[in-house]
């Protein structure tokens, strides 16, 4: 067998025709044709072998134009041009080459390439058929001589189906890419051995602001993250890689604020269901999670104001009913009473009643006052000083029964605080202190401050005759709650205080023991 | 209830003790009536009863909201007192409180036999004491 070798400069069209040799023409190579030496084996004359040609090309489904090198015109087509342009043979030959290419900017150039190299293999090009219609097609072209003039033969493999599929995948590659970088979540993509396949801008964006590293392709997902995470995320990732959908709400602290992520690690899985790596998300929850903390907070408040109004109208209905049940009963006895000292002693009993209403009444209008004065006369106001005069104001007391005050709050402290409260606080706290001082010790009374974060905790710690924690704390702060059977005690002072400190913000606790003495701690918010 | 019987009134609302010993008069009981202030007092004072070997109280009308002890605080105390003692004193929780929670506790005490809400009308006090 010899080749064809179409590159070879013929001298004549019977050169090309007489060739002795076995022919095999690679006109396509994806569609060779053979011819037999018939020269040898047969008594095929030169123009059998004409015939035969054009026999092939009537014949071969692969498009194959014959072109005049020197002015494009067709010279021979074969079968497969008349399908691919849906065109008669009669009406194309003759015509120039130019009249079914569709880009002749693009064909321009392949034919100076053709003219540098010789020979021109599977370069793409549009060609036009009759009705219009673009065909992509790949084309490979060969030049060779006949009787001193130079042909090409144009052999086109028709790629538009191909194309076609290849842009729709392109297009929806091009989709989802666009979707993929302009979602707010952060995806990466890692093989099963947790290397970086792929990601997209959020997640760069991501790496970048919470761990100022650049994400790069083919790294491995725990070099991202400081050491101390990394057996934690160990321990994540191994059921995901197991085939388990794993998800958790994180924050990250960056300069001072909390940056809340979604994260979401979803297997993925090859054909056969085996897990081939996972994708990591990232969605930044910040402003959602800032949101529920706020609602939570608000609805804690809202339950707690509730709870609170709950129990006020208990204590107000406890507080009116029992004076309110006595004054009837004083009213049914003075309307059936006849005598008249029986009637006076009654009327003294009303009166006393009316007078307890009333002290009851203003109690709680203070506490309702408290509550509805929130906002006003703020003001900051120096904790050293307020003592100082608080221990003033009690100065004749705290002569009587010697008591020792020290104020160890340092000068410079300041609280943002409604001055009236303040002054009612502290006067509260050194008036229990010095009527519960123990009579069995010289009474010392001390006022110290410990800053703590954002806020500034009072004690205020006395020696005196304390009080039985245990029993008592549920009911140390409620109205009328009085546990030492002082005859000046009202059992309204810490409740009022109580109120105080809380509509302001702040906490107050207590610290006890009998004997020993007592410490109030209140929290400045 | 029987004539010798004392009736034991603990409440810190010194008008309303006055008014019900008024209403126990009017009523013709001449019962002797003892009041205490607090759960304390009154549990100091019965505790002497009991070790003299004086008879405790026929029935207790028993406030809940009081200073230094209060209803509950007097009700667990005077169990342990009472303990021993095979006549078991009836107690009626007597208060102005309509709070829920206190209705429930009181229902854990099997000592109490009625929570009354001030103020106790004269025929409910008549049906108690002449159970």
């Amino acid at each position: 067998m010899k080749s064809l070798h179409l590159n070879k400069q013929y001298s004549s069209d019977d050169d090309l025709f007489q060739n002795k040799s076995d022919l095999q023409l690679k006109l396509d190579q994806q569609i060779p044709i053979c011819l037999d030496d018939l020269s040898n084996e047969s008594d095929f004359s030169i123009q059998n072998h004409e015939q035969l040609l054009h026999s092939i090309l009537n014949f071969l489904p692969v498009p194959l134009i014959i072109t005049r090198q020197k002015n494009g015109q067709i010279v021979m087509i074969s079968q497969g041009v008349e399908n691919i342009l849906q065109i008669k043979k009669a009406a194309i030959i003759g015509n120039n080459i130019d009249e079914i290419i569709a880009d002749k900017t693009e064909f321009s150039k392949i034919l100076l390439l053709l003219d540098a190299k010789g020979k021109i293999q599977n370069e793409e090009i549009c060609i036009r058929n009759v009705h219009g219609v673009n065909i992509s097609c790949l084309v490979s072209i060969e030049t060779f001589i006949s009787n001193g003039e130079c042909f090409y033969i144009n052999a086109f493999t028709n790629i538009s189906e191909k194309k076609l599929l290849e842009d729709a995948i392109q297009n929806s590659e091009d989709n989802l890419r666009t979707v993929f970088e302009n979602t707010e979540v952060g995806y990466i993509l890692f093989d099963q051995f947790q290397y970086i396949v792929s990601y997209n801008r959020p997640a760069s964006l991501f790496a970048i602001k919470e761990f100022n590293k650049e994400i790069h392709i083919g790294t491995n997902f725990s070099t991202y993250f400081p050491e101390i995470m990394r057996e934690y995320l160990t321990n994540i990732i191994a059921p995901v890689l197991k085939g388990k959908i794993t998800s958790f709400e994180r924050f990250i602290i960056h300069n001072g604020e909390h940056h809340w992520y979604y994260v979401k690690f979803s297997p993925v899985f090859n054909k056969d269901y085996l897990v081939a790596g996972f994708i990591m998300s990232m969605e930044n929850i910040t402003d959602r999670k800032k949101n529920e903390i706020e609602l939570n907070k608000s609805l804690n408040l809202v339950t707690e104001q509730n709870k609170k109004l709950l129990n006020f109208s208990y204590i107000v209905s406890h507080n009116l009913r029992s004076h309110a049940s006595n004054m009837i009963s004083i009213l049914n006895f003075l309307e059936k009473e006849k005598s008249e000292n029986e009637k006076a002693g009654l009327l003294i009993h009303l009166k006393k009643v009316s007078q307890l209403l009333n002290e009851t009444l203003y109690n709680l209008n203070e506490v309702v006052s408290i509550q509805k004065n929130l906002n006003t006369t703020l003001e900051r106001l120096n904790l050293f000083d307020y003592i100082n005069q608080a221990i003033s104001v009690l100065n004749k007391e705290i002569n009587s029964k010697n008591v020792l005050v020290n104020n160890q709050v340092p000068n410079d402290i300041t609280i943002n605080y409604n001055p009236a409260y303040l002054e009612s606080i502290l006067l509260n706290f050194l008036s229990n202190s010095i009527k519960y001082a123990s009579p069995e010790r010289l009474p010392i009374i001390n006022f110290n401050t410990i800053q703590k974060n954002n806020a500034i905790e009072l004690f205020i710690s006395d020696n005196g005759i304390g009080i039985d924690i245990s029993k008592y704390h549920d009911r140390l702060f409620g109205m009328y709650k009085t546990f030492h059977g002082n005859k000046d005690a009202r059992g309204i002072g810490l409740f009022i205080t109580k109120n105080q400190i809380d509509a302001m913000g702040g906490k107050v606790e207590v610290f006890s023991e009998v004997n020993v003495g007592t410490t109030f701690k209140i929290t400045f918010s | 209830m029987k004539e010798n019987e004392k009736i034991c009134i603990i409440d810190d609302d010194e008008i309303y003790i006055f008014l019900i010993k008024k209403s126990l008069s009017a009523m013709g009981i001449n019962n002797e009536v003892i009041s205490y202030l607090n759960g304390s007092d009154a549990l100091e004072e019965l505790m002497q009863f009991k070790n003299n070997n004086q008879e405790l109280p026929g029935i207790i009308l028993l406030d809940i909201n009081m200073p230094i002890m209060d209803g509950w605080e007097f009700l667990t105390e005077f169990r342990k007192l009472n303990s021993t003692n095979t006549k078991k004193i009836p107690i009626y929780i007597v208060s102005s409180s309509i709070a829920n929670e206190d209705f429930e506790k009181s229902k854990t005490f099997p000592e109490i036999l009625d929570y009354l809400s001030k103020p106790v009308e004269l025929e409910t006090l008549e049906t108690i004491l002449n159970f």
